[in-house]
Formats: C-alpha cells, structure tokens, sequence
C-alpha cells in the first residue's frame, strides 16, 4: 500500500469528522431575535400614535 | 482473529497504525466486493477509500464485536448503494447501471450505529453544501458572504443551511440538485 493511498483515506476520513462537528453546532438565532426586535419596535412605533390619538378622542366621545 | 480484534481495538481509539494494517489487509478483498457491485475498477477503488474513510471518521464508535470483514464490507455497500444512486439522477443510457442490492439483516443491524450512520449521510452532501456548513458553523464566516462565493441568494443559502440541519437530525438525507 503506498503512503499517499493512507493519507487520502485519513483525508478524507478526517473532512468527514469535521463535517460532523460543523452539523453539530447549535445555529445562532441572534439575526432572527434581531429581526423579531426590530419587528416588535415597527409595531409599537405604528401603534403607539394611533393608541394616544384615540385617547384624546375619548373626551370628545364622552 | 485475535490479531486482528486488536487492530480493531486500536483503531477504535484512532491509531493511524493500525489502521494502515486493516488497509493492508483488507484494501483488495474489499476492491473485489465493490466491483462485483459497481462493475467498474476505478469506481470500485474509490468507493474502498471512501469506505475506509468512513470507517475512520466514525472509528471511536466501532463495535469490536464484529469482525472487521463484516463491519468494512457493510460499509462498501453503503458506499457503492450511494454511488449508484447519485449516478441514477444523472443522465446515462438505461440499463447501464447495476441495481441497488438488497438489505442484509447484518445491514439493518449495523445502520443502528448512529454515529456511522450520521457519517453516511454527511459523506452524501454535494460540494456546495459542505462549504455552506463549514463556512457558517466552523469557520464562523457570515452567510451573505458565503452565498456570494458559492452562487447562492442569502435567502437560498440560508434554506439549505436549514434543510441540511434538519435533515442529518431527522435520519433523512437532503438531496437537491
């Protein structure tokens, strides 16, 4: 068996293991709880205006 | 025999050695084997290497009760099953590929071995795909980048990502184009 067939084997073998580790690292949800965040602000910001101007309305209602 | 479960023994903890022995004395009768599959000595070759490629990535999860013969030539047929499956989705004349061989109850046995199993369906990702998880997971490299360099939208990048993930968990391997 020459030396270089060994080397591709352990090669190959050890690209596989690394593979396996890469698959096995826990996915970072940071982007998605900015995105979620960033979200949440949108919607107050849109809402927080209309919720104060129908407060001023109640009087005029009453 | 004895000679040999001990070889068994010190692969298993990953010495380089005895795994050079296994190959020595195993390499042809398991080249035969995947020929009498596969019908071509080039492919035949590789898929022996990949085997014991194999065999050495999931080596620390390896049964010594089994003999090595039984344990390697399992995982050539693993080897040569994928192999002709992948070449089936490409176009070749019909009839020119060997069919699937059956399932040996030894087989089902040995697909329990998680860990080897895990190995099998990772040695299946594509090129593209191997670069995304390597990338992202361990090289720490964002995906926006590692979508430009592979001709992927971020989004589609990011789908494969999950799809990849998702599928090793589940048991089932992610095939696309």
């Amino acid at each position: 068996m020459t030396d270089s067939y060994l080397q591709k084997v352990l090669e190959r073998g050890r690209e596989l293991a690394l593979l396996e580790r890469a698959a096995a690292v826990p996915v970072s949800h940071a982007p998605v709880l900015r995105v979620a965040t960033a979200a949440l602000i949108g919607i107050l910001m849109s809402f927080l205006p209309l919720a104060s101007a129908g407060e001023e309305l109640i009087p005029l209602i009453l | 025999m004895a000679e040999e479960r001990e070889l068994t023994k010190r692969l298993a903890t990953g010495d380089v050695e005895a795994l050079e022995q296994l190959i020595k004395r195993w390499r042809e009768p398991a080249e035969h084997y995947a020929f009498s599959i596969l019908h071509d000595s080039f492919a035949a070759e590789d898929a022996v290497q990949e085997a014991f490629a194999r065999v050495w990535a999931a080596r620390s999860a390896y049964d010594t009760r089994f003999a090595f013969s039984t344990y390697l030539y399992t995982v050539v047929r693993r080897v040569c099953i994928d192999r002709i499956r992948r070449e089936k989705h490409m176009p070749v004349p019909l009839g020119e590929l060997p069919e699937i061989p059956a399932m040996s109850a030894e087989d089902e046995y040995l697909i329990h071995n998680a860990k080897l199993e895990r190995i099998h369906r990772i040695a299946r990702l594509n090129e593209t795909d191997r670069k995304l998880l390597l990338g992202s997971a361990l090289e720490g490299r964002p995906i926006r980048e590692l979508a430009k360099e592979l001709g992927l939208s971020e989004v589609h990048a990011r789908v494969r990502l999950h799809r990849i993930r998702k599928s090793l968990k589940k048991g089932l391997v992610y095939d696309d184009d």
